[in-house]
């Protein structure tokens, strides 16, 4: 019985890739590229924040970056699409939250093996914006006082160093 | 017989190991001044915070009293390279550590130790909203430790009466390339600006035609650029080199990482129009071997996955990774899920064996280095024609590394004795990875990325991974980047200081 019950657990598991698997609507990137094999050649919906900069491509495209739960995906979309993302994130700036609907690649075949999502849709859903980052004033008065008591200390070994004889 | 370290030895190291955070110090310079011009002031304090604790230390160190004297010694050397690797990595973690990008400062120590060592393992959380002058930074360490943390303060000559080549050796430098060791370590200064100059121009270029704008284009260019020729692995973006999705800009790393991943001695004789010796070099011949046998077997494992359609793509992941952990650089243009997902085959396996080979010795690179696998390789092959050769016969095996030599029992031995080094971290490294649960595998490629300084990862190295690992990868990093003597004579050193005298024969 335990036989049995053994080899048709490691069955399931050796079918466990025919298994259909059922899209989410809507997927981080981070979901994506962790069962990447699983979605390869498949029509998926990413949603996340638009990073840095539109990149020039072929074709007259561009790649837009998207960020979420800490994985960043590549997506191949129109220049004209592209342009309606306002800001992209960088430091002192969210991004705007794109949700981008297209055929996902683990590896392309038209860029080289890299894992990308090629555009059908792209919409932005929520604009991003400037970030408010403290500047903690604190470590100035630290940092400067630290340099003031080096430069003391400096002047003080100079003073000594003088004084012994080579 | 061991020699024991006393007060004044110790002086002597805490003294030059001042000198050294002091040099820190100046360095967090530049990112102060990235900080100042791009109006980053919640960075700037963090960098005003960093100088004021680094000079105050530095400073303070300095009144350790040195006799002028007594020279620097060989021991000395060892200590205070060994050392010095961890005091500029401790002073130079507190910047990151306010930067908001790592939970805690261990993270930030993590980092900066991994960049000082050019490993490139990276725990930092939300590197894609991470501020320039904190990037500057982390890119400035592999710049600093690429050619040596010790050499880049030799450049300086700091005080130094005598001494500087003990320092030079120490860090595991096998070569001197001119006569005086000062003259040396600007020469490799002088190679690094060559080709970060050209990096940079040509990078800055891909990156404008790209459509990043002017600041952005020309701080990414020299951040890769950094990365690349120290073989170090960092990048601006969370995505690494993936981020651009350019086989230009991938061109221009592999470039970079090769040129990185070559003897500053062999660059010296080529600058001076010796270019045969590029084809007649033991380590260049053995790295082309590596390289063209492991690329074979990354590209057949990355076919077999049946992932890719067609050749380009094969050949293209296969040959940038080979060359990238070869070359102990660690940029990838895969993420790490790959490798566990669908690439844990022949690919993996290849990855794995070009991390632990490693580059040229007095390189930027790490691993057990190409020379030391060609002498392994040529005294393999002595003894397999002693072996048959008459018994009055005198075989000898000749190889060239800037002129020809004649292999030696001792050259053998201390090739051995460092591989066989590496080989026990490597996988005392994968054992401690699987107590911590993780598989097999993946704790071996982790282990062998962090001991031979590369950086590429399974995904074990992260924020969240548990402490002791952290620790453990920042050992290896360390231990990896002095190869292993300047490490064991410190650990030597402290078990002498500590034990009882009746326990000390070690």
């Amino acid at each position: 019985m335990r036989i049995l019950l053994t080899a048709a657990l490691l069955f399931a598991a050796l079918c466990r890739p025919a298994v259909a698997w059922a899209v989410p609507e809507v997927m981080s990137p981070a979901e994506v590229v962790a069962d990447s094999l699983l979605l390869d050649g498949r029509s998926l919906t990413i949603e996340g924040e638009a990073i840095g900069e539109a990149l020039r491509s072929d074709g007259g495209r561009v790649w837009v970056n998207v960020l979420g739960e800490g994985t960043a995906l590549g997506t191949w979309t129109t220049a004209e699409s592209a342009g309606g993302i306002s800001v992209y994130g960088v430091y002192g700036r969210v991004g705007d939250r794109v949700r981008v609907t297209g055929r996902f690649n683990a590896a392309c075949p038209r860029h080289g093996g890299d894992m990308d999502l090629h555009t059908d849709v792209f919409e932005v859903v929520r604009r991003g914006g400037d970030v408010y980052i403290p500047v903690a004033w604190w470590r100035f008065g630290v940092g400067a006082a630290g340099i003031a008591l080096a430069s003391i200390l400096a002047w003080v070994y100079r003073r000594r160093s003088e004084r012994v004889p080579e | 017989m061991w020699l024991r370290v006393d007060r004044y030895d110790a002086s002597i190291v805490v003294h030059y190991v001042g000198l050294l955070v002091l040099g820190m110090a100046g360095a967090m310079l530049l990112p102060l001044l990235t900080a100042v011009l791009l109006g980053e002031w919640a960075a700037a304090a963090d960098y005003v915070f960093g100088i004021g604790v680094s000079g105050t230390l530095g400073t303070g160190m300095l009144f350790a009293p040195v006799s002028p004297a007594r020279r620097v010694t060989h021991v000395h050397g060892l200590l205070i390279t060994a050392v010095a690797w961890l005091a500029a990595s401790l002073v130079g973690a507190v910047p990151l550590a306010f930067s908001g990008n790592y939970p805690t400062y261990l993270d930030a120590l993590f980092d900066t130790l991994s960049g000082f060592t050019t490993s490139g393992l990276t725990v930092v959380v939300d590197l894609d909203h991470m501020s320039l002058a904190h990037n500057m930074w982390r890119h400035l360490t592999h710049l600093i430790g690429g050619q040596g943390i010790v050499v880049a303060a030799l450049s300086f000559a700091i005080g130094l009466r005598g001494g500087a080549l003990s320092l030079y050796l120490a860090e595991g430098r096998d070569e001197r390339i001119l006569p005086n060791v000062v003259h040396t370590v600007r020469f490799i200064w002088f190679v690094t600006f060559v080709y970060i100059t050209l990096g940079t121009l040509s990078l800055t270029g891909v990156n404008l035609w790209l459509g990043m704008d002017a600041v952005r284009a020309s701080l990414h260019a020299f951040w890769i650029s950094v990365a690349a020729y120290d073989t170090g692995g960092f990048a601006p973006q969370s995505m690494n080199a993936l981020y651009y999705h350019s086989p230009l800009f991938e061109t221009v790393t592999v470039f970079l990482m090769l040129a990185g991943a070559m003897n500053f001695s062999l660059h010296a004789q080529v600058w001076r129009g010796d270019r045969r010796e590029i084809w007649r070099n033991i380590e260049t011949r053995t790295l082309a071997f590596n390289v063209l046998v492991l690329s074979l077997l990354a590209t057949a494992g990355l076919a077999a996955a049946s992932v890719f359609d067609g050749p380009a793509a094969v050949v293209r992941k296969g040959v940038y990774h080979v060359l990238s952990a070869h070359s102990g650089t660690g940029h990838q243009t895969l993420y790490a899920a790959q490798w566990t997902e669908g690439y844990a085959g022949l690919a993996f396996v290849a990855v794995i064996l070009a991390m632990g080979a490693g580059g040229a010795v007095s390189s930027t690179a790490g691993g057990i280095k190409a020379l030391r696998l060609g002498v392994i390789a040529r005294s393999v092959i002595l003894d397999v024609k002693e072996s048959i050769a008459p018994t009055t016969a005198v075989v000898r095996s000749r190889y060239h590394h800037l002129a020809q030599r004649v292999l030696t029992p001792q050259l053998t031995s201390t090739a051995a004795v460092t591989f066989i080094l590496y080989t026990t971290t490597y996988v005392v490294g994968a054992l401690i990875g699987g107590l911590y649960g993780y598989p097999a595998p993946q704790a071996l490629f982790e282990s062998v990325s962090a001991t031979a300084n590369v950086g590429l990862s399974t995904g074990i190295t992260t924020a969240t991974m548990p402490v002791g690992l952290k620790v453990l990868y920042m050992a290896q990093m360390w231990a990896g980047r002095l190869e292993f003597v300047a490490a064991m004579a410190l650990v030597a050193n402290v078990l002498i200081a500590v034990l009882p005298p009746y326990r000390r024969a070690l």
